[in-house]
């Protein structure tokens, strides 16, 4: 016999629970009783049966999928594992969902699903790609028998029929769908591995479009299945789902990295419109056109500013300066010329005047007369140069008298009026000076 | 394996910056010209490969390893 500690027969027991396959994956029903909110966040009900009842506990972090506050008197189903929480004895479910009675297992399952895959971060946003602007490469995972691929088909044939369309062919609908379209995805990836030009790091395929045609609603199931959801979010290359349908989303649409309304919606998302691109191109022409001629133009002036430059600079214009100046030059100095000739016909003026004050004529006019010697022409200034019988010649004012010296005194000048010469007879013209 | 699909893109960005190096200016006389003619001959490349296109369609079978056209 053996004695167990109370931890030992707690330990064994929740190992015992949560090996159960059953009570590890549990739906249950019954009414909502006890409702408690703990202060870290979780809750605490009671589920009450006809003669029984369960304790739960979800977690703050399940809590946030919930909508509806939870009151006590609601007949719900709730999911969740069973397992023993140790310290208090308390056999206890786990809850992650808790819904309205109601709804239907289709409904919960998807619920249930979509949480688990939203925890893992399957849905988060920043794991979203971008779509290839300018694909090389389309895969196209549906099925080849419907409407759906010659839809894409014909949007890309119009908008962008530079692309290659690589069908995956798969089911969409029935119960081999899940698998098929999970192979197919994969298909596409290893496809597109096989090829990938390292050098250039293009993908061989640029963007997957998951499509399905027209169907019974309830065929949804096969988009809302797991093994689909995360063959999606394995891609490497980015999908773009149109399951075809406006107002519920599938699993598949919120792991896909693009939801499209239908696939020719999904088609345009994923190709450029070739008039656009035409157009385009068109404009680009246009504009090197423009631009080259600009540029041709900007040098035809820089040609233009540079002859006009050498022009400015040409000697031409230095030697008209030179000109300019030579000419300058030259007025100047016949100017100067000028000007001291007429300075110098002015002195001259000035010095006739006084000359003319100075000369012996004037003099003459006074009464004074000049002898001279007229062998020798010499003046005669004073009477020892002449003796008794000498010629003289005495010049007046107005004409000459030859005369003959009489006698001579040698007395100076006393008397300007007791002339020693004695005037001779004027001859009444002119003599000529000898 | 089929050839590479016709690389529009390529194309079409080396147009794109044609006309960017050619509007930003200051090229020498020679190198506009030759950006000129360079536009040109991308631009009609561009307009033979929209025109020429032909969508082309491949299927890769769940059974067979090999890629085969299709339609």
């Amino acid at each position: 016999m053996r004695i167990f500690d109370i931890a030992e027969v707690m330990s064994y027991a929740r190992e015992l629970l949560e090996s159960d396959p059953v009570l590890g994956d549990l739906w249950v029903q019954g009414e909502v009783t006890k409702v408690y909110q703990s202060t870290a966040g979780h809750l605490y009900f009671t589920l009450r049966g006809a003669s029984s009842q369960l304790e739960c506990v979800m977690f703050r972090s399940a809590l946030r999928h919930v909508r509806t506050r939870l009151e006590a008197g609601q007949a719900v189903v709730a999911h969740g594992a069973v397992s023993l929480y140790e310290a208090r004895g308390q056999f206890q479910l786990y809850a992650d969902l808790v819904e309205p009675e109601g709804l239907g297992q289709a409904y919960l399952q998807f619920e249930l699903l979509r949480r688990r895959l939203e925890d893992e971060g399957l849905f988060a946003l920043e794991r979203k790609r971008a779509l290839p602007t300018y694909p090389r490469r389309i895969g196209v995972a549906t099925s080849i028998g419907g409407a759906v691929i010659h839809d894409i088909q014909r949007v890309l044939a119009r908008r962008y029929p530079l692309v290659e369309v690589v069908i995956a062919p798969c089911a969409v609908q029935g119960e081999a769908a899940p698998r098929e379209i999970v192979a197919a995805l994969q298909r596409l990836n290893e496809y597109a591995a096989s090829r990938l030009d390292e050098a250039r790091r293009l993908a061989a395929i640029d963007v997957i479009i998951l499509a399905r045609g027209g169907g019974a609603p309830e065929e949804l199931a096969v988009f809302n299945d797991e093994g689909v959801a995360r063959a999606i979010f394995a891609s490497a290359i980015p999908v773009v789902s149109a399951i075809g349908h406006e107002t519920d989303h599938t699993i598949a649409d919120l792991v896909a990295d693009v939801r499209a309304a239908t696939p020719s919606v999904a088609a345009e998302l994923v190709s450029p419109d070739c008039e656009t691109l035409r157009a385009t191109v068109d404009e680009w022409r246009r504009r090197v056109a423009v631009a080259a001629t600009t540029a041709l133009q900007t040098h035809r002036q820089r040609v233009d500013s540079a002859r006009q430059q050498l022009l400015w600079r040409s000697p031409q214009s230095q030697i008209a300066a030179y000109q300019q100046r030579v000419s300058d030059l030259a007025q100047r100095t016949r100017g100067a010329v000028a000007q001291q000739l007429a300075n110098r016909a002015s002195q001259l003026q000035a010095r006739q005047l006084q000359l003319l004050a100075l000369s012996p004529t004037t003099t003459l006019a006074r009464g004074y007369a000049l002898c001279y010697d007229p062998s020798s022409g010499a003046l005669v200034t004073a009477a020892n140069q002449v003796r008794p019988g000498d010629p003289l010649e005495v010049q007046l004012h107005q004409g000459v008298v030859h005369s003959e010296v009489r006698g001579t005194a040698s007395s100076a000048v006393a008397d300007p009026h007791a002339n020693p010469v004695e005037r001779g007879a004027a001859n009444g013209h002119r003599a000529h000076r000898v | 394996m089929a050839t590479e699909p016709t690389a529009f893109e390529a194309v079409f960005a080396e147009l794109e910056e044609c006309v960017g190096v050619l509007e930003q200016g200051g090229l020498t006389l020679e190198a506009a010209l030759a950006r000129f003619e360079e536009g040109m001959r991308l631009s009609a490349q561009c307009s033979v490969i929209l025109d020429q296109a032909e969508l082309r369609i491949t299927q890769l079978l769940a059974d067979d390893e090999e890629a085969e056209p299709a339609f």
